[in-house]
């Protein structure tokens, strides 16, 4: 190491470069809380979260919520768009696989986007986060400082304070295990949820959607509706007290009466027929 | 469980917005600081890694990059960033992007072998392992490092807390065992190491 210049050494520099970017995202946190306050709402009312720009961040954002590395953490629904590289590559789809495409196929009004921009945001992206707002979704982008978030519109931007793409990634990586932890805070504590979204579904009045949790609950279905909806009364023993809530039975062949399993709004089990 | 992580949460109060900004900015604060001791205690360990990595690349050598769950999105990472960025691409190949592969072995032999039977195949001596974990204990990390070091490969590994098993049995020439017992805060050091790593590599001076 060259002792007459000690402070330009290329480690120094990189730790030089990390200290106010790092120092920024601490005085970010209350931004960081908020977007992580309106992704925990969105999760207890059975949105899913759905990630893209950076694949490898992507994917691992997707991991971190399906796959807590915490036990006893419920896993969080999570998926990432840029991980299967066939539908984007594919000779034959013109375009139908690109993020955005792709976000407009299995995107829901309750879900939330996460697009994860290191660098310039490139027009995919961007694309895809237009799609996300005008689905409904909430829309959060982890995005690069020195003016590269200048174009992007979501309802939580948190800029990295770098225009280095690596250090704005290093950012982003603290950013999205806070937004984690806090998502699960802010779920496991009550009193923490923001009124629901215009537009978005409300479970129930009350603070808690019981099919919205993690474990599947038992329910009768007294109607079927259009569109593969049924209306289902919760079995009293799971704490429903005989509530209905509109279900999916889409993933099942259930009839009026059926006990079925439900999962996030989901059926997916019939565990059988009337038998009473 | 949040016990641990928010104590503030289990006195029975209620949550303030300011508690929860107060402990995030914390964590925030410690992962910079993380980084800062990194860059400093391990810098010289970095530099010389850079030096051996560097050799090997001008020899010709390909870097495989390896590891489980978000270390595998890393090592996608450093396969990319070492491959497609800076002035001329270097040889780099994420073990953990084929689907089919890791299926095929996973069912058909057994998880602890998916990164050591691809480095068999593909690997030549002077090539680069690099292992990515958080604990130091995945058997199928510590199988591809052993199967590296037998091919004759430039070891590097990647480690939190102790160093689990990658530092007891010395497995890797080059070992960076970040001291944090959060598997999020090591990732996080991790990937500042990677991506200096790299920076040194484009650095290096040209062997004489």
């Amino acid at each position: 190491m060259d002792q007459h210049a000690p402070t330009t050494s290329p480690l120094d520099r990189a730790a030089a470069a990390r200290t106010v970017p790092g120092r920024a995202l601490a005085d970010d946190a209350d931004r960081v809380a908020a977007a992580a306050r309106d992704m925990a709402a969105r999760f207890r009312h059975g949105g899913r979260l759905l990630t893209f720009g950076s694949a490898a961040d992507a994917g691992h954002v997707a991991v971190e919520f399906t796959h807590p590395v915490i036990v006893g953490k419920r896993a969080l629904p999570a998926l990432s768009l840029a991980n299967d590289a066939g539908p984007i590559t594919g000779p034959l789809t013109g375009g139908a696989g690109s993020p955005a495409a792709r976000l407009r196929l299995l995107g829901r009004p309750g879900d939330i986007a996460m697009a994860i921009l290191t660098g310039a945001p490139c027009p995919g992206a961007l694309d895809t986060l237009r799609a996300a707002r005008e689905l409904g979704l909430l829309t959060v982008a982890l995005t690069a400082g020195g003016g590269m978030a200048a174009e992007v519109d979501a309802d939580h931007v948190l800029a990295a304070r770098s225009g280095d793409p690596l250090i704005a990634r290093e950012i982003h990586i603290t950013t999205y295990h806070l937004l984690w932890e806090l998502a699960h805070v802010f779920l496991e504590t009550p009193g923490t949820d923001p009124p629901t979204p215009p537009g978005q579904p409300a479970c129930r009045t009350d603070d808690t959607c019981l099919t919205c949790a993690d474990t599947a609950v038992p329910a009768r279905i007294t109607e079927l509706r259009p569109g593969r909806l049924a209306l289902a009364a919760l079995d009293a023993a799971s704490g429903g007290e005989g509530d209905t809530e509109e279900i999916s039975v889409a993933l099942v062949e259930a009839q009026v009466g059926d006990m079925v399993l439900v999962h996030a709004k989901e059926a997916i089990a019939v565990l059988g027929g009337d038998t009473r | 469980m949040t016990g641990p992580l928010y104590p503030f949460l289990t006195s029975g109060d209620a949550t303030t917005q300011e508690e929860v900004t107060r402990s995030t900015a914390a964590k925030a604060t410690e992962s910079l600081h993380l980084r800062l001791r990194l860059l400093r205690d391990l810098g010289p360990s970095l530099t010389a890694c850079a030096g051996a990595l560097s050799s090997a690349f001008r020899a010709g050598g390909t870097l495989f990059a390896f590891g489980n769950g978000g270390s595998s999105t890393d090592a996608q990472y450093v396969a990319q960033l070492f491959s497609a960025t800076g002035p001329g691409g270097l040889p780099a190949i994420s073990l953990t992007g084929d689907a089919a592969l890791l299926t095929a072995l996973a069912n058909d032999v057994d998880f602890d072998v998916v990164f050591a039977r691809q480095l068999a195949a593909l690997a030549r001596p002077g090539d680069i392992a690099m292992a990515l974990s958080t604990s130091g204990g995945s058997a199928n990390v510590l199988r591809g490092l052993r199967e590296a070091r037998r091919r004759g490969m430039v070891t590097v590994g990647f480690a939190g807390s102790g160093g689990g098993r990658m530092a007891e049995e010395r497995l890797a020439d080059h070992l960076f065992v970040i001291p944090s017992p959060s598997v999020h805060r090591i990732q996080e050091a991790q990937t500042t190491a990677c991506h200096v790593l790299w920076q040194l590599v484009q650095q290096a001076p040209a062997a004489p």
